[in-house]
């Protein structure tokens, strides 16, 4: 159930918690709405600052082209354009000129091709009654001042403006249209037919500029395959090399591990080699009488039995580097066989209490740990 | 030490050094009475000595003894080099 915008939040309550599509909440759930403020440009800025100042006359001196027609009572200015439409303000601002009774201004249209609209209405003639080149004529009657209060576009546009001049596509007006002497020149939005035209007219564009957009995707992507497909054959041999060096790796592994329990076999005896092969352990007595048990493994494979056979001590002793298995175990052997002492010194020990009938792997003895003897317990 | 050891030395009257490495083993094997042969397995063995190897030398009729040497013997049977131990 959605949550009114008026509704405030209430405080201290467990649980309560803001819909997360509240902007501006915060913490008192109130919705903010965020104030408003029409975009300006720096003409209206000016016009407004303007306004601002001079309530009696809200029109900027800039924004003002005043006429003074040649004789007292007819003013005939010359305009290239569409005078309604899109930029129908400026018949706007005519509309009000001449609906001002101080001036008491008429507005027709003597030539052809003009489409002047007032109030909804029309004056003129001509084809579609665009005003492609025209002239209009303003009457006045009480007064020759004429002003035509005109936006700053329009303003530029009436710098050159003068009652002879005639405004020709190419220069302030085409500028102020800024398309150019386009037909857009001639949209008007009253005009449905023109509309639909239009409308049409952009539909073709949008399909014409996304089958373009289309046509490049596509060309991308078969380039991309065809850059793809070029370097295949060289993915393929690297794909190949590394194959082989992989299997040449696993071949050499394999080849190592033969040689190795190759030479450990050749320092076993029978009864040495059955049990390795059978139970995967072997048996060995040192010089101090204590047995030694090598499992197969590299790394903690040791333990020390005691007198009734079971392990009270593990080890964890091998050569540097990456020998093999079966070199692993000769040397552990070798090195127990032969140095004891050493060998301890060298390697990490774990004493092991079988408490609950079964091994405990405890803390790693130090050097100069006391040593469980359970043999003197 | 060695008591049972089913590891008959050479009959040929040459002798063995195996050296571990990663590849299980390799062996030098040298005359004892060619003096250049010597030559080059006692470099061999100084050189892995001062690597911190373990020599061990396997001796007897099936090998059955062995000591662990710090001397290169020319005249010893098999001698097996073992790289330095570690902890594990």
């Amino acid at each position: 159930m959605p949550i009114p915008m008026s509704f405030a939040a209430p405080r201290g309550i467990p649980g309560w918690k803001l819909p997360h599509s509240v902007p501006f909440g915060g913490k008192s759930g109130l919705r903010k709405l965020p104030k408003v403020r029409p975009k300006l440009s720096k003409i209206e800025k000016k016009a407004l600052r303007w306004a601002q100042k001079h309530p009696e006359d809200p029109n900027p001196p800039n924004n003002a082209v005043t006429w003074t027609s040649a004789s007292a009572a007819t003013a005939t200015p010359t305009f290239y354009g569409d005078l309604t439409g899109r930029y129908g303000d400026l018949t706007g601002r005519l509309n009000q000129f001449v609906g001002q009774p101080a001036t008491q201004a008429t507005l027709t249209a003597v030539n052809q091709a003009v489409r002047v609209y007032t109030n909804g209405l029309y004056t003129g003639t001509g084809t579609n009654g665009w005003v492609n080149n025209a002239t209009v004529t303003f009457t006045t009657a009480a007064t020759n001042a004429i002003t035509v209060n005109l936006p700053m576009s329009w303003d530029a546009w009436n710098t050159n403006w003068t009652p002879t001049t005639l405004v020709t596509p190419t220069n302030d007006w085409a500028r102020w249209q800024g398309q150019g002497n386009q037909a857009d020149l001639h949209y008007n939005p009253n005009d449905q037919v023109q509309r639909e035209r239009l409308r049409r007219e952009r539909v073709v564009q949008d399909e014409a500029q996304y089958q373009q957009q289309r046509m490049e995707r596509a060309a991308r992507a078969a380039e991309q395959q065809r850059q793809w497909d070029a370097g295949a054959p060289e993915r393929v041999a690297a794909l190949a090399r590394q194959a082989t060096a992989e299997r040449v790796r696993q071949e050499a592994v394999k080849t190592s591990l033969k040689r190795s329990y190759e030479l450990l076999f050749r320092h076993l005896t029978d009864e040495q080699k059955n049990m390795l092969e059978s139970e995967n352990r072997f048996l060995i007595e040192v010089k101090s009488g204590k047995i030694y048990e090598i499992r197969r493994g590299m790394h903690q494979n040791i333990y020390r039995l005691d007198d009734q056979g079971r392990p009270d001590e593990q080890l964890c002793c091998l050569p540097q580097g990456h020998v093999p298995e079966g070199d692993v175990m000769l040397a552990q052997m070798l090195h127990l066989m032969c140095n004891e002492e050493g060998f301890r010194k060298v390697a990490n020990r774990w004493e092991l209490r079988d408490m609950r009938g079964q091994l405990d792997r405890r803390r790693p003895l130090t050097e100069g740990a006391i040593q469980v003897d359970r043999r003197a317990a | 030490m060695f008591e049972t050891l089913d590891a008959p030395l050479r009959t040929d009257g040459l002798c063995e050094l195996a050296i571990m490495d990663t590849t299980g083993d390799t062996k030098v094997i040298w005359d004892p009475a060619n003096a250049d042969e010597v030559a080059a397995a006692k470099a061999q063995f100084d050189t892995l000595r001062g690597k911190g190897f373990s020599a061990f030398l396997v001796t007897g009729a099936k090998g059955e003894q062995g000591e662990q040497i710090r001397e290169f013997d020319p005249k010893a049977g098999r001698i097996i080099l073992i790289p330095a131990l570690q902890g594990g």
